[in-house]
């Protein structure tokens, strides 16, 4: 048998011996297997809601009867947000993103209803979830498994006597790597159900994305871990700096990032927000008002265009025009004041990104949300495709009220059928192939890392035999 | 200053490590000081803003009835057309406490249609992404990070001495375990002590309120004696420093970081809140049925208000007013159910979190800085009383067709917060806290009478 498969086995034998670590690594395993269950049910339960919520909202829609299409525009129709692909392992953003847009008229309004709004019950660190579990605990017991593991033979002059038997430093080293690396693979395995679970092609191949990440993640810790302990003079003070190392990394490195991406670039007041956009909207054709001077203009551009004079001779209905005016004029405003607040958003990412150098947990919570589908890029993938929809709907809408209304504008009803036949908004989540390339800063941010802490480990261990070659 | 005592502070000023690691903590105390005033200046610049737009536009709306000029859909000085600003002022203790305060809405545009249901609409404008990563608030640092800076402090009481086989020695210098103990923890839980209480008199000097601050400080501190007095019970107990700090470390992840989460996630699966989405198609078939109806609720609605006799049976702005009580009320129950939810998940949050100090206290301290949800939960309904007062005087006018005049234009209700006054959740958590450090400091001076004795 090898140098480092015995000391792998000697060293894990030596972990396992002890009851309060099968008792922390069995704790652990029930936690990630509850968190698993639970977001697994919610996230059933909630796809399910979205499922009866979109027949039910169609069905409302195709039974206006009679009436006349911009009414029928301003009740609008829902468009009801489905979970992110696997959303049960890491709801990421979830709870702070809307789950309704209504699309209406003249508005493009933001998605409501967040899951964040009806919590009681404060967060203190993180919801607990599967991600959770990976990201936040899972590191502690590396840390705790393996703070000691060069660090003590030092402490107790071993590490002379391994050197002076001539074994191999490099095998032994990698030993200890070794058998903490496989009480990580013991705890990232149970994810691999993951992929056994996915029920499509894009599903499983965002788990195999996800649980190689979780994996990498869990890799550069072990060899963090172990660089630290190699390198720390005592036991305790590769454990007080792994600890520090944690609390610093994890909880206070995000939050502060978060402060400085929020002050970077700030999200907007929605009060303001909207006032602006009233403002601007104002500036243009608003569909409803004959008094208005824009709207005598456009007035007599139609005319001008149908070689008429009055209004009256129009052959068609000039309330549609004037509406789909409006509609135009607001896409323009909408446009405009979206794409700022996706600009702070994005600026913000960029901050966090570069926050992700002295904290690797920024970048993997923003790799990790996004490949389960669960964060901003998503959202806005919905909130655009709603929108989109939205815009062809009023379209079609004005375009019936052009063409039908004339010489009855207000007074004009469209059949009941007419609403059956309008397009159906039907959702379908981006595919991890569509969305993938926004994460390879991400990607490569985890990627340095690991190269980094294997560097550092590797760096440790020639220091471990400079110190042999003293000793 | 007794012998054991100067010692001490010459140990802990010599340390480079304490040095470096109470520095860290009055950066941290700092830096979450500075956030807690970004957010109240964010916050009252929001407030201050929406208030002045209010009032400007009302008095566009005065000048606009003078010069009978129409400016939107509704003509100059109609009922339908009035609206007012329905704004929550910055919390008198956002400075400590930020909370999730920033994720509510806080501001509502009040007119004759406004409903229950639709009393906020298209808030959602700020950041997920760092709204999920949370705020570094005063409240927060204190409460999951403090605790590590204690046990630093804390974690070699006597262990260490133990370690160095010195407490034999200690002990003769200083007469009694006891008195040793005491002295040195008295001096080690200063420290932190003394940064907490130097950032509330700061957050006092920076405009927090000083009831507020002061009810803040006292709770945060009885917290931090709380994990000293801890400390110095495992401290006495361990074999080693080492497996001092350890279990500390493991009391501070199970209490701060595994029991809130767990607590949050048993709340949820006891008073499961009901389908968000299943309400919107609740309000959508409600809209459905009365869209058909109109002219017969309206006729309804001023048969059963005869008050109203000689309104007009027709009209936009009377058809939409009638709708919107009448999809109000078709709601009610289901608003009631998320409330009744709501009411149910607070209850069991509070029952819960007596298991997780931490939680219990992150709970009282954003009670007492007004930015928990109770708060919101007050200014919700307030300004829906506001809203039921505005379409009571505006009613009989919108109805009647009456255009309002510039002066009654001006005269129009404004909307002003009560603060609530309630304390007794942070009374609650003080009296908790007292029982717990009397409870340990008894375990602790059991524990060195046994130990004397040995």
């Amino acid at each position: 048998m090898n140098n480092w498969m015995l000391t792998t086995r000697s060293e894990l034998r030596q972990m396992l011996r002890d009851g309060r670590v099968r008792v922390a690594l069995l704790t652990l395993l029930a936690l990630f297997a509850t968190t698993l269950a639970v977001g697994s049910a919610q996230q059933a339960r909630y796809d399910s809601n979205v499922r009866e919520a979109v027949k039910a909202d169609r069905s409302i829609w195709e039974r206006q009867g009679a009436r006349n299409p911009h009414s029928v525009a301003h009740f609008g129709q829902y468009a009801f947000k489905p979970a992110g692909a696997i959303s049960l392992f890491d709801p990421g953003l979830t709870p702070w993103l809307g789950t309704a847009l209504w699309m209406e008229a003249h508005y493009q309004n933001t998605a409501a209803y967040r899951a964040i709004d009806d919590q009681v019950a404060p967060t203190l660190i993180s919801n607990l979830s599967a991600a959770f579990v990976l990201q936040y605990l899972a590191p502690l017991l590396l840390i705790f498994l393996g703070y000691a593991l060069i660090a003590r033979e030092r402490e107790r002059h071993t590490l002379k006597l391994v050197l002076a038997n001539g074994a191999s430093l490099r095998a032994w080293a990698g030993g200890k790597f070794f058998s903490l690396l496989t009480v990580a693979a013991a705890l990232w395995l149970p994810s691999l159900a993951l992929v056994a679970i996915a029920d499509s092609s894009d599903e499983r191949a965002r788990s195999v994305m996800l649980v190689l990440a979780y994996a990498a993640y869990l890799i550069m810790l072990c060899a963090l871990t172990l660089a630290v302990s190699a390198k720390a003079r005592t036991a305790r003070s590769a454990l007080l700096a792994l600890l520090c190392g944690w609390v610093v990394m994890a909880l206070v490195i995000p939050r502060v990032a978060a402060v400085v991406a929020e002050r970077a670039a700030p999200s907007a007041d929605a009060g303001q927000f909207w006032r602006d956009v009233r403002a601007a909207l104002r500036q243009g054709v608003s569909g409803h008002d004959p008094a208005d001077a824009r709207e005598k203009a456009l007035l007599e551009k139609t005319l001008a265009e149908y070689g008429v004079t009055r209004v009256e001779d129009l052959p068609v209905s000039f309330a549609g025009i004037a509406l789909q005016a409006g509609e135009e004029h607001g896409n323009e405003v909408f446009d405009h004041f979206y794409t700022q607040l996706r600009a702070a958003e994005e600026r913000q990412r960029t901050v966090l990104r570069l926050a992700s150098l002295v904290s690797p947990w920024i970048a993997l919570r923003g790799l990790s949300s996004g490949i389960a589908g669960t964060d901003a890029q998503h959202h806005s993938h919905y909130v655009q495709a709603a929108e989109n929809y939205r815009r062809e709907l009023q379209r079609y809408l004005n375009g019936n009220v052009t063409q039908n209304a004339k010489g009855k504008d207000s007074d004009y009803q469209a059949d009941a059928l007419t609403w059956r036949q309008t397009p159906v908004f039907s959702y379908r989540t981006p595919t991890f192939r569509e969305l993938g390339a926004d994460y390879l800063p991400d990607a490569l941010l985890l990627l340095a890392w690991i190269v980094l802490s294997i560097v550092a480990l590797t760096v440790a261990v020639r220091g471990l035999v400079r110190e042999g070659a003293l000793a | 200053m007794s012998s054991v005592a100067r010692l001490e502070v010459a140990q802990l000023t010599r340390s480079g490590l304490i040095r470096s690691v109470l520095a860290v903590f009055v950066l941290l105390t700092a830096f979450a000081l500075w956030v807690g005033v970004q957010e109240q200046q964010r916050w009252t610049s929001s407030f201050t803003t929406a208030r002045a737009e209010a009032e400007r536009l009302n008095a566009r709306e005065q000048e606009n009835v003078r010069l009978q000029r129409q400016e939107s859909f509704n003509p100059p000085g109609a009922p339908a057309g009035q609206f007012m600003d329905a704004s929550l002022p910055p919390a008198p203790g956002v400075i400590v406490a930020v909370g999730d305060a920033m994720q509510r809405p806080v501001s509502a545009s009040i007119n004759s249609n406004t409903r229950a249901d639709t009393l906020f609409k298209n808030t959602e404008t700020g950041s997920a992404l760092s709204a999920a990563l949370g705020t570094l608030d005063l409240t927060w640092v204190t409460i999951v990070l403090f605790p590590l800076l204690v046990i630093a402090l804390t974690h070699d009481l006597l262990a260490s001495e133990r370690d160095a086989a010195r407490l034999g020695l200690l002990r003769a210098q200083a007469g009694s375990l006891g008195q040793l103990i005491a002295r040195r923890l008295a001096i080690r839980a200063c420290l932190p002590l003394l940064i907490i209480t130097a950032g509330a008199v700061a957050a006092g000097f920076l405009g927090a309120n000083i009831g507020v601050i002061a009810s803040w400080w006292l709770v945060v501190c009885l917290y931090l004696v709380l994990w000293s007095v801890v400390g110095a019970l495992v401290s006495v107990r361990a074999s080693t420093a080492q497996s001092s700090a350890a279990i500390l470390l493991l009391l501070w992840l199970g209490f701060v970081v595994l029991l809130p989460a767990l607590v949050t996630l048993t709340v949820e699966r006891m008073a499961p809140v009901p389908s968000r989405l299943s309400q919107v198609i609740t309000m959508r078939e409600v809209q459905l049925g009365l869209q058909q109806r109109t002219s017969e609720l309206l006729d309804r609605y001023l048969t059963d208000h005869p008050e109203l006799s000689g309104a007009s049976r027709s009209g936009f702005a009377r058809s939409s007013f009638v709708a919107h009580r009448e999809t109000e009320a078709q709601l009610a129950p289901v608003m009631a159910r998320y409330t009744q939810v709501r009411r149910e998940q607070g209850a069991w949050a509070a029952a819960l979190s007596w298991i997780s100090p931490p939680m219990l206290l992150y709970l009282s301290l954003t009670h007492v800085a007004g930015t928990d949800g109770t708060r919101h939960e007050t200014f919700v309904n307030q300004a829906n009383e506001f809203a039921a007062r505005w379409r009571e005087q505006l009613r009989d006018r919108l109805f009647l067709d009456r255009m309002l005049s510039p002066e009654e234009v001006a005269s129009l209700p404004r909307f002003t917060f009560e603060e609530p006054r309630s304390f007794g959740r942070v009374g609650v958590a003080i009296a908790y806290l007292i029982v717990l450090i009397g409870a340990a400091a008894i375990w602790l001076s059991r524990t060195l009478r046994d130990s004397q004795l040995r």
